[in-house]
């Protein structure tokens, strides 16, 4: 069954191609949204001064990091780490978590597809949190955390 | 080694399409996907394709008769918030897709909207820990606004590729069987009108005929014969974003269908046909209506009755004028949802699906002021069909 079925899509490939059909193509799956990396860097450049004052505080997330301001609860992705939904976009997620590293003489290294931001956090006595932020449609992000 | 010429392409893409169509049983869709989005869990029932976005919210969706391609609606739990996408597969581990909110112009896979796009990370059949609906197409279809359930239903009736259909033109083909490896899995309107999924492949509906079969109280009990008397019709229209605008019955028969006088009313000890062979009316699947993807086709009673006081009295319980209507898109088909109850302030109208041609509707006018007690109101039960 399974040679019959790379036979019958091989033929299809093939006949579609000879054909001229439109398919998806290697292109089409690279994502054309801004580069996670710049975004980051303008994000934080751009990061309002009360956003700045709240990342240097303290909270109730892993580490003893704050949640966004505008955090609402979304449910857990594991029972370890904590999550929360926000309306900031995973760039401006990253920039904020960049911003409580620097006031808390910690370290971060960012890195994550288009849409998708990775921030790892070392905080020396807090220890080291791994952030997530995924984003959602129609805008905003999933943020995890978890203590590593 | 392999000519390029149209007659011969379009038999290799029939039968790879047909070779891949008998071994695809299996879900195309079904399994686990990372996605620009997050996580996307498929499972797959028929046609329907439904899971998690994320952890986050629900999909759910239709995909084309070659299974290739999927229109579907995301939605979050946390805020209601919802759109549209169409995902095309890219070979069997992977897609590619655009999404858009639900103001905008509906995407297409490779046009329009914002791209998403998922590679497999699973296939097998996942558990769901966020997805909130029935896990049926019927309940499915029904939540959703008229404009995506077109706009499923056309890409069901076609092969979702980009430019439109991608089955090649029939009449070159010049096989014998080419027709049953080209028909479509489902009637082409299927998708606008549920219903017609209860009808045979091929069944191209000119008509719709609606019947009242009954009339009597809500609720039957031996309390002696109710008498009614006053008017009802039916009526049809072709609703649009501009307007409604009534549609004629065939012989250009008057809406009513019933039309006493105290005198003359009908008396019944329960639900019963006190139409006759009259409380029939023939509506056009009016093309113009149909050409607008827009628009819907309405049934509607309009009624404007009395109940004579039991026993010869003098206090007459008067319902007074009455509408009450559905949607020819609101039947259910028996393949999807066995039931829809639509309700308009006190009075209600169900639609009950079965498995024969017709569709069924029960409705109830509620008694003005409950004086009777026992006896609310006045059912009005009736079917509805597609005729060619």
């Amino acid at each position: 069954m399974t040679a019959l079925r790379i036979t019958a899509a091989a033929l299809l490939a093939l006949s579609l191609g000879a054909c001229g059909e439109s398919e998806p193509s290697a292109d089409d799956m690279i994502n054309d949204a801004s580069d996670m990396a710049a975004g980051i860097d303008q994000a934080s450049a751009e990061l309002p001064e009360e956003l700045r004052e709240a990342a240097a505080g303290t909270g109730q997330m892993p580490c003893n990091l704050p949640a966004l301001p505008d955090a609402s609860t979304a449910q857990a992705m594991n029972i370890e780490g904590k999550t929360f939904n926000t309306a900031s976009e995973p760039d401006q997620v990253a920039a904020f978590y960049m911003a409580a590293a620097d006031a808390r003489g910690g370290s971060a290294t960012t890195s994550g597809p288009p849409g998708l931001a990775e921030i790892i956090l070392t905080l020396g006595d807090e220890g080291t949190c791994r952030i997530v932020a995924q984003g959602m449609m129609p805008g905003g992000s999933n943020v995890q955390i978890n203590k590593q | 080694m392999f000519k390029t010429n149209g007659r011969t392409c379009a038999k290799a893409v029939v039968l790879g399409t047909a070779l891949l169509a008998s071994t695809s049983a299996f879900a195309q869709w079904q399994g686990t996907w990372g996605t620009t989005y997050g996580d996307v869990k498929l499972q797959e029932s028929g046609k329907y394709v439904y899971g998690d976005y994320g952890n986050w919210g629900t999909i759910g969706g239709l995909k084309s008769a070659d299974g290739k391609t999927m229109r579907g609606v995301y939605r979050r739990n946390d805020d209601g918030t919802y759109g549209y996408f169409e995902w095309r597969l890219a070979g069997g581990s992977a897609f590619v897709g655009r999404w858009v909110k639900p103001s905008q112009t509906l995407p297409r896979w490779n046009s329009g909207g914002t791209k998403w796009v998922g590679n497999r990370k699973a296939t097998a059949r996942p558990r769901l820990s966020v997805y909130r609906g029935g896990g049926n197409i019927g309940t499915f279809m029904g939540a959703q606004q008229a404009k995506y359930q077109r706009w499923a239903g056309s890409l069901y009736a076609s092969n979702g590729s980009a430019g439109g259909s991608n089955r090649p033109d029939t009449a070159s083909l010049g096989q014998s069987n080419a027709s049953s490896i080209l028909a479509p899995q489902s009637n082409p309107l299927a998708g606008r009108f549920p219903k017609l999924e209860d009808y045979s492949v091929g069944f191209k509906p000119s008509w719709f005929e609606v019947s009242l079969t009954r009339m009597g109280p809500t609720i039957s009990i031996n309390e002696g014969t109710s008498e009614y008397f006053g008017i009802l019709g039916i009526y049809a229209y072709c609703e649009t974003a501009s307007g409604s605008r009534l549609l004629k019955s065939f012989g250009n028969l008057k809406p009513r269908v019933f039309d006493r006088s105290r005198r003359n009313s009908a008396k019944v000890r329960r639900a019963s046909n006190v139409f006759g062979d009259g409380g029939v009316r023939r509506f056009a699947m009016d093309k113009a209506c149909l050409a607008d993807p827009q628009a819907r086709l309405k049934v509607q009673l309009q009624t404007n009755l009395k109940e004579a006081e039991p026993g010869g009295g003098k206090f007459d319980e008067v319902y007074g004028y009455r509408s009450l209507h559905f949607y020819l898109d609101d039947l259910p088909s028996s393949k999807g949802s066995s039931e829809r109850r639509l309700m308009g302030g006190a009075d209600r109208i169900n639609l009950v699906a079965n498995d024969g041609s017709e569709a069924f509707f029960s409705a109830a006018i509620r008694d003005p002021e409950g004086a009777r007690g026992s006896r609310t109101g006045i059912l009005l039960d009736g079917s509805v069909r597609f005729t060619q």
